[in-house]
């Protein structure tokens, strides 16, 4: 059997630094921290880590609560003392670390600071700046774009609209929009949130 | 005998052989290191955590499984941050853990449960996780529920130690369990029954067949005793309910990893109850053998 390269815990914090949102830093990192390096022989580590991705995901997906942030506090913290070796106690650090900003706060108060986490944002197509070329809608996989394509002498038509409930954030719309009407918006309305 | 050095801890000065570990040193002062990976007479491996303490002039806290004695060492076992240590562990260890101590079979020497009772943890603070996996039971001598498994690897261990090596984990961390190779039930992986690792188990992950609602560990007897079926003459811990053998394991102090027994010692105590066990002396009267009570029997000798 032939011995996967184990990854190094700094190199998954610097794919994890690429992203805005500090709550998706962290999700990144203890997954693939997960699947990677965490090689499960201490306690307070190998579970530890397991919950705080538990933990994460619940405020990635707008579900997350005060209790969530006062786990992973917990969480980091003892890992930092009780991990057997410097890469759990590491990415206990990394993870405590971006935990010092608001922005976790943030999110289990409903929305996103960085507007990055697909449960707290919204794409909208502003109508003054659309001109309903249709290249958006034609685009989207998820038939989310609602509207009809301009033809010349015709009058009547109504603006594109994105229709929030088909749409998965994939921003695909945004990137073949020639004239830059589709924005990324926080959401009106908190989503997500499990009753 | 080995040197002994003179240590403190928890404020109690201690005397113990230089080759000990704080576990076994503390041990012997009569204070308990919380411990649920640890096995007496094997190396610690440090897994747990539980046993962290804290040392005087070392600013992180050591596994005392690990650490030895040393002379003039100061040791605090029950600082703040090692406390807190251990219910973090605890509490984690109980989100995934089935919590039937209502009629688990081991309630009553499990150490989980001790534990939880005195940190007090009612129920776990963390997310609930299940995961149902197989149970293997088609031996007449050990049930091995995964799902009672809290992956402290003490039979992992004990097996290569005094087993035949058939364990090993399968995956790392949450979610993985004990295996044997290529997850075969223990009777095709090789296993010979000497049950260390039943002894070795601290819940009810591993457990002595035919168990189920034949009695609480804390109303069985308990009887120092000797193995008979050999020369060796092992002690065993004889635990019996209601007139009845309900296991056998090894005996001595606590029964740890220092303590083997073999499969005849640990499950053959049928024979007890057998038929054709003979319970008084027998004469042959008329080509027949008749049992005759003690009394004649000395009689007839003398
Ligand atoms: S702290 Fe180190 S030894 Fe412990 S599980 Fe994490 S990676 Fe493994
Ligand atoms: S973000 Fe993706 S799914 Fe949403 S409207 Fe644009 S292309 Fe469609
Ligand atoms: S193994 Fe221990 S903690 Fe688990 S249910 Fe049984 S007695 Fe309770
Ligand atoms: S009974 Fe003995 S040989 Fe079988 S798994 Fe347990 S320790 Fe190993
Ligand atoms: S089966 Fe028992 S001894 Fe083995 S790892 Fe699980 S809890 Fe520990
Ligand atoms: S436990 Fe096994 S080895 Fe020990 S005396 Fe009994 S039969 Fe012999």
């Amino acid at each position: 059997m032939e011995k996967k390269k184990v990854v190094k815990v700094e190199e998954i914090k610097k794919a994890a630094e690429e992203k805005r949102c500090p709550v998706q830093k962290a999700a990144y990192y203890i997954e693939e921290f997960l699947k990677g390096p965490m090689c499960g022989r201490c306690f307070p580590c190998a579970f530890g880590s397991y919950e705080a991705g538990v933990r994460l995901r619940n405020i990635i997906e707008g579900s997350g609560k005060e209790e969530d942030i006062f786990a992973l506090r917990r969480i980091t913290e003892d890992m930092i003392v009780a991990s057997l070796c410097k890469r759990g106690k590491d990415s206990a650090e990394f993870v405590h670390e971006w935990m010092e900003t608001d922005a976790f706060k943030e999110h289990v108060e409903g929305r996103c600071p960085d507007i990055d986490c697909p449960a707290f944002i919204e794409y909208i197509i502003i109508p003054e700046k659309c001109t309903m070329c249709g290249l958006c809608k034609e685009v989207c996989k998820y038939n989310a774009v609602l509207g009809e394509k301009k033809v010349k002498y015709k009058t009547g038509y109504l603006p594109f609209e994105v229709r929030q409930k088909r749409c998965v954030k994939c921003g695909d719309c945004i990137d073949v929009c020639p004239t830059g009407a589709i924005i990324v918006t926080e959401s009106r309305k908190k989503e997500g949130v499990k009753v | 005998m080995a040197d002994t050095v003179k240590l403190t801890i928890d404020g109690k000065e201690v005397r113990a052989r230089a080759d000990m570990n704080l576990i076994d040193a503390a041990e012997t002062a009569g204070i308990h290191i919380p411990n649920l990976c640890y096995l007496k007479g094997l190396k610690g491996s440090g897994a747990c955590r539980l046993c962290l303490v804290e040392i005087e002039g070392l600013k992180s806290p050591m596994t005392a499984c690990t650490t030895r004695v040393k002379e003039g060492m100061f040791v605090n076992t029950r600082t703040e941050k090692v406390q807190e240590i251990r219910k973090y562990v605890i509490d984690l260890i109980l989100s995934m853990h089935p919590l039937d101590c209502m009629t688990c079979t081991k309630a009553g020497v499990c150490e989980l449960q001790k534990y939880a009772y005195d940190f007090g943890i009612k129920e776990s603070t963390f997310t609930r996780k299940k995961f149902g996996f197989p149970v293997d039971n088609k031996n007449p001598f050990i049930n091995r529920d995964p799902d009672y498994c809290i992956l402290c690897g003490r039979c992992v261990r004990v097996c290569k130690e005094q087993g035949t090596a058939v364990l090993d984990f399968h995956g790392r961390g949450v979610g993985s369990r004990v295996v044997t190779a290529e997850d075969k039930p223990l009777q095709e992986g090789g296993c010979t029954f000497c049950g260390s690792c039943v002894d070795a188990c601290p819940v009810n992950a591993l457990l002595e067949a035919d168990r189920w609602r034949k009695g609480r560990e804390w109303e069985y007897e308990r009887y120092n005793s000797v193995c008979l079926s050999c020369g060796n003459a092992c002690d065993t811990v004889v635990s019996v309910h209601d007139k009845d053998v309900a296991k056998v394991n090894a005996g001595a102090d606590d029964g740890r990893a220092r303590h083997y027994i073999c499969a005849y010692g640990r499950f053959g105590f049928d024979f007890i109850n057998a038929d054709t066990r003979v319970m008084s002396p027998l004469k042959r009267i008329d080509g027949e053998l008749k049992p005759i009570s003690w009394d004649e029997e000395a009689n007839q000798l003398g």
